[in-house]
This record gives structure tokens, sequence and C-alpha cells, in this order.
């Protein structure tokens, strides 16, 4: 456990262990309305999405 | 844009020069690797969330829908790295990958060591058999 207690590993230990992770992740989104963008203000038109 | 969740968490977190980037109040951590992340804001700064005691250590935050830049990120490197070197944890996103690539090989000339992972965890992104090529999504919780 990398804690700040000056017990955790090194860089090439911390590498591993996160590669460890997350090549055991999957994930998958949904997005429930479309994207905004701040200088547009609306949604992207229907036409265009 | 970061100056709410300054406000808010003014004990956990502190801002990295005058740049939107953000640190663990502390940092650098003494005795341990870093963790930096980052990434466009398309989704609020979403990866500033990530940041703390236990967690990254610092996030270079970019534009709306755009990578930090490398200098951003270097200079996040600069305020968390203690010695012990700085990990690079962020999503497969193409802007992303080219501005931390650059920013480690600018940290590698000030002989701060740095080791990048990339999260590839979208399923929707890219089929299996081309795992590598996936995006990053939540992988960095």
């Amino acid at each position: 456990m990398v804690d700040g207690s000056g017990e955790g590993g090194g860089l090439d230990e911390v590498v591993a262990v996160t590669q460890r992770a997350g090549a055991q992740l999957r994930t998958m989104g949904v997005a429930l309305s479309p994207c905004i963008l701040p200088a547009v203000g609306t949604a992207i038109p229907a036409g265009i999405r | 844009m970061v100056e709410g969740i300054l406000a808010a968490h003014p004990q956990d977190l502190r801002r990295v020069g005058d740049t939107r980037s953000l640190v663990r109040a502390g940092a650098p951590a003494s005795g341990k690797v870093a963790i930096v992340t980052g990434g466009g804001s398309g989704h609020l700064p979403l990866f500033l969330g990530y940041v703390g005691d236990g967690l990254c250590d610092g996030v270079a935050v970019g534009n709306v829908f755009a990578s930090p830049g490398a200098e951003e990120i270097l200079a996040v490197t600069r305020a968390v790295d203690a010695g012990q070197g700085v990990l690079y944890l962020f999503g497969n996103y193409s802007g992303d990958v080219m501005n931390f690539d650059l920013a480690a090989e600018l940290a590698g000339d000030e002989g701060i060591a740095t080791a990048t992972v990339l999260g590839s965890d979208d399923v929707a992104s890219a089929p299996a058999g081309s795992e590598a090529r996936r995006r990053g999504a939540a992988s960095r919780a």
C-alpha cells in the first residue's frame, strides 16, 4: 500500500501493480443526454449527431 | 474553472502556480512514488477528483475537450516528485498520450524519472483482441 509513510514500492513496482489492475478492468459508458459545448450552450442538433 | 473545488477543499488541494492544475496539499509526499493523472475537461474537470491522500498526487487539467499542455504536466510533475519517480496514469487518448510523452521527456531532462500506464478499459471503443486500442474511462479510480 502506497500511503505516504515511506513504505510504498519503487516506480517499477508501482507500474507493475497498476498494469495488473488495469488489465483486469472493463467499463462501459452510456450517455443519458447529448453533449453540450459550453461555447455553444445547446445540444448538438440531431441532424449532425 | 477550479476555484470552486479549491475553496471547498483548501486543506486537501493546492494549485500549481497560476495553472489550472492541482496537487494534494503537502506535495511532494516524501518517500513515495508520485502519481499524476490528467486530461481534458469535456466531462467537468473530472480527473481532479482523483487527487488526494491515498489517491493521485496531482492532476493536469486541460481545457474543454483538450489535453493539458506538456508544460502544465511538467509543472505538476515537478510539484509532486519526491525523488522516487512519477507514474503518469491517464486514459488512452491521442492528445493526452502526446503531451504526457513530451512532459516525460522534459522531466527526464531534469532528472525526474517517469513511467506511463494507460487506462484502456472502455470495451465499447475497440473489440476483444485489440484491448490496447481501447480508450480509458473509469480505470483511474
